[in-house]
């Protein structure tokens, strides 16, 4: 899987490039308009990360050359903008997702695997770790190849720390993927506690071979047994 | 007052007293002429009468001025030597009409052909300073209707013509809107004054839209300065949770931090918010159904309000529908449900209201009545909540505020805010 990561702030660069190394992929590097465009022409790329505000250029107009060029890379917009417009526009030209900075970073993981999932061509699009296997569209979890009855939002969390795993994702990470980001202001997150005890609690009735475990002050993470 | 009708009282005034004036100069000097004449008749006559008498061999006197107007009275030599021709106004009694009458009088002396001295007064037909008077009058009344009405016409025409620019000006500052892009120019006029105010107006509209514009720029610029060292922070710090070898407390440390950084982040993005909604950057208006957005809110916290035990009713007696923007309905509902819930209390409980011209929405709390005057203000702070921004308020307000809605707060053992369409 090879990922660009268009971005003008170095420490962001390095630590996004950082992270996406640590997940496993190939990640190339532009700071620049024209270093990204030379990028995208010679190269494919799964998953382009790209920050609209660079000092040379508009983000948005590579992604319009991007799409000129027919290419099928999935495009992730980066913006500390948090404006309407250019969410808009940027969905408009082909952006696969838009996310505004700040994020947490399994934010952009879950975001990142969510696209390239979709871009897929061959169908496979289930979600395997373990014994289980998530079926995203279809909404369906098996465990050993029987069924998990899950409710909307443990489905939701099942698969944003699936996508995370071993990774810490924040009690606010959590609520703000499944709840939206109106969820914000609640400080008091311990409400994601009751759905995450039930989905606990059916992960080990069915014998999954994955846990949640609870880091005391930050959130949940994903474990395999 | 119109400035037609202020220019128009002011001529009217003015008018009156020149006319007024010119009415006392005008009787004065036409009274004078009147009497020249007149008295230039009366030396004629007396010319003439002396001519007849001075050979009567018995001048007749007389005493009273009878229907030839005139008495002749014998005097000394001294006497009659010392008359010059003297004409006076005088009261005559007439007894034809048996009242007094005003008329011009001459005194002279004449010496008859027998050497004898005679003083002669002579009268002239009536002097009517009444008559004249009221007639004068009249005519000036009608001078200074005339004056009037053309005054109206003129002052009509002429201000309507003369500040045809001024109010093209007018039309078009209230045609401006500083948030709507290029700037055009006002209509051309060739009056002098006019094209200067119309260019000192352009510049003064220049310069605010250029403020304007850097200012909206800086304060996105400030938020996105801002918001990516906030998320190298926030991202550097997650990563760093995610190490081995961390002690509980240690993440505790690493969660505050993070935790704080976001709060940052809120009130960076609530800023940005609500400058704007205050620069009316959000344009588009359509029809609020404020059944579907109250219902889909509620139903978003849900989960949430479960876990703090918290009882909503939504009491729904009329749907309202108004026309505003989409997003700020959105935010507007949104701020005031998070508030009933972030400061109720535990096992408390909301009702929403929703009627045709509104909703209100009330909540329990441990937090007594509120300073209604100053609730809305920015980062008036009621609650030691850390996670309030002091914002979501003054947000409310801001959208009630260019939507043209009413939002209004009262006290009655719970926390009532009301919504509403119609003008207090």
């Amino acid at each position: 899987m090879k990922i660009l990561v268009i971005e003008d702030e170095p420490e962001m660069m390095g630590l996004l490039k950082q992270f996406l190394q640590d997940e496993g992929y190939v990640v190339e590097i532009a700071d620049t308009f024209n270093s990204g465009l030379n990028k995208i022409i010679a190269y494919e790329y799964d998953c382009i990360l790209l920050d609209i505000m660079l000092p040379d250029g508009n983000g948005l107009e590579l992604l319009r050359q991007l799409k000129t060029m027919n290419k099928a890379d999935s495009v992730i917009i980066i913006s500390a903008k948090d404006s309407l417009d250019d969410k808009v526009k940027g969905l408009d030209l082909g952006a696969d997702d838009y996310l505004t900075k700040p994020f947490h970073i399994v934010e952009l993981n879950a975001r990142i695997k969510s696209v390239i999932r979709r871009n897929k061509a061959d169908g496979k699009k289930l979600l395997e770790l373990e014994n289980i296997k998530v079926n995203i569209e279809e909404r369906m979890v098996l465990v050993n190849n029987q069924s998990l009855d899950l409710n909307r939002k443990e489905f939701d969390i099942l698969v944003f720390l699936m996508m995370n795993k071993n990774r810490i994702a924040s009690k606010s990470a959590i609520a703000e993927n499944i709840w939206g980001d109106y969820i914000d202001q609640a400080n008091d997150f311990d409400f994601i506690y009751s759905q995450i005890k039930n989905l606990r609690k059916k992960l080990r009735d069915h014998n999954a071979n994955i846990d949640i475990n609870a880091v005391y002050g930050m959130g949940y993470k994903l474990i395999i047994r | 007052m119109k400035l037609i009708n202020h220019t128009l009282l002011f001529l009217s005034a003015i008018l009156f007293v020149t006319v007024s004036l010119w009415a006392i100069l005008f009787y004065y000097q036409f009274l004078n002429q009147v009497k020249i004449t007149i008295d230039e008749g009366l030396a004629n006559y007396k010319i003439v009468l002396i001519d007849n008498l001075k050979d009567d061999s018995v001048l007749v006197q007389k005493d009273v001025f009878l229907e030839n107007n005139f008495m002749v009275k014998g005097v000394s030599e001294n006497y009659a030597l010392q008359v010059r021709d003297s004409y006076k106004d005088t009261l005559i009694y007439s007894p034809l009409k048996n009242s007094d009458y005003r008329t011009r009088l001459l005194t002279t002396a004449f010496v008859a052909s027998d050497g004898k001295y005679y003083e002669m007064k002579l009268i002239s037909q009536e002097l009517d300073n009444g008559k004249l008077i009221e007639n004068l009058a009249t005519s000036l009344l009608w001078l200074y209707l005339f004056l009037f009405l053309s005054t109206i016409l003129i002052n009509n025409f002429v201000l309507k013509k003369t500040w045809q620019p001024f109010y093209q000006l007018l039309k078009y500052l209230d045609d401006f809107r500083l948030d709507k892009g290029a700037l055009r120019k006002p209509a051309e006029t060739k009056i002098k004054e006019f094209s200067m105010l119309n260019n000192s107006i352009l510049s003064l509209l220049k310069t605010n839209v250029n403020i304007y514009n850097s200012q909206k720029q800086f304060i996105e610029n400030a938020s996105h300065e801002m918001q990516t060292p906030l998320a190298i922070g926030i991202n550097k710090l997650e990563l760093l949770a995610g190490e081995k070898d961390l002690s509980p407390s240690h993440i505790q440390n690493i969660a505050d931090i993070i935790e704080s950084f976001q709060r940052l982040s809120g009130l960076n993005k609530s800023l940005l918010l609500l400058s704007k909604i205050e620069n009316k950057q959000f344009i588009s208006k359509e029809q609020i159904n404020f059944d579907e957005i109250v219902s889909r809110i509620l139903n978003d916290f849900s989960d949430y309000t479960e876990y703090r035990k918290i009882k909503i009713k939504y009491i729904k007696k009329e749907n309202w529908i108004f026309e505003m923007n989409r997003d700020l309905a959105d935010i507007l509902v949104m701020n005031l449900v998070k508030n009933a819930i972030f400061h109720n209390r535990q096992r408390g409980s909301i009702d929403l209201k929703l009627f045709s011209s509104g909703f209100s929405i009330e909540n329990t709390s441990a937090e007594p009545s509120l300073p209604a005057d100053r609730l809305f203000e920015r980062f008036n702070k009621h609650s030691k909540k850390k996670s309030s921004t002091g914002l979501g308020l003054a947000i409310v307000k801001a959208i009630a505020d260019v939507s043209g809605l009413n939002v209004t707060y009262s006290y009655n053992n719970r926390h009532i805010f009301s919504v509403s369409d119609q003008v207090q």
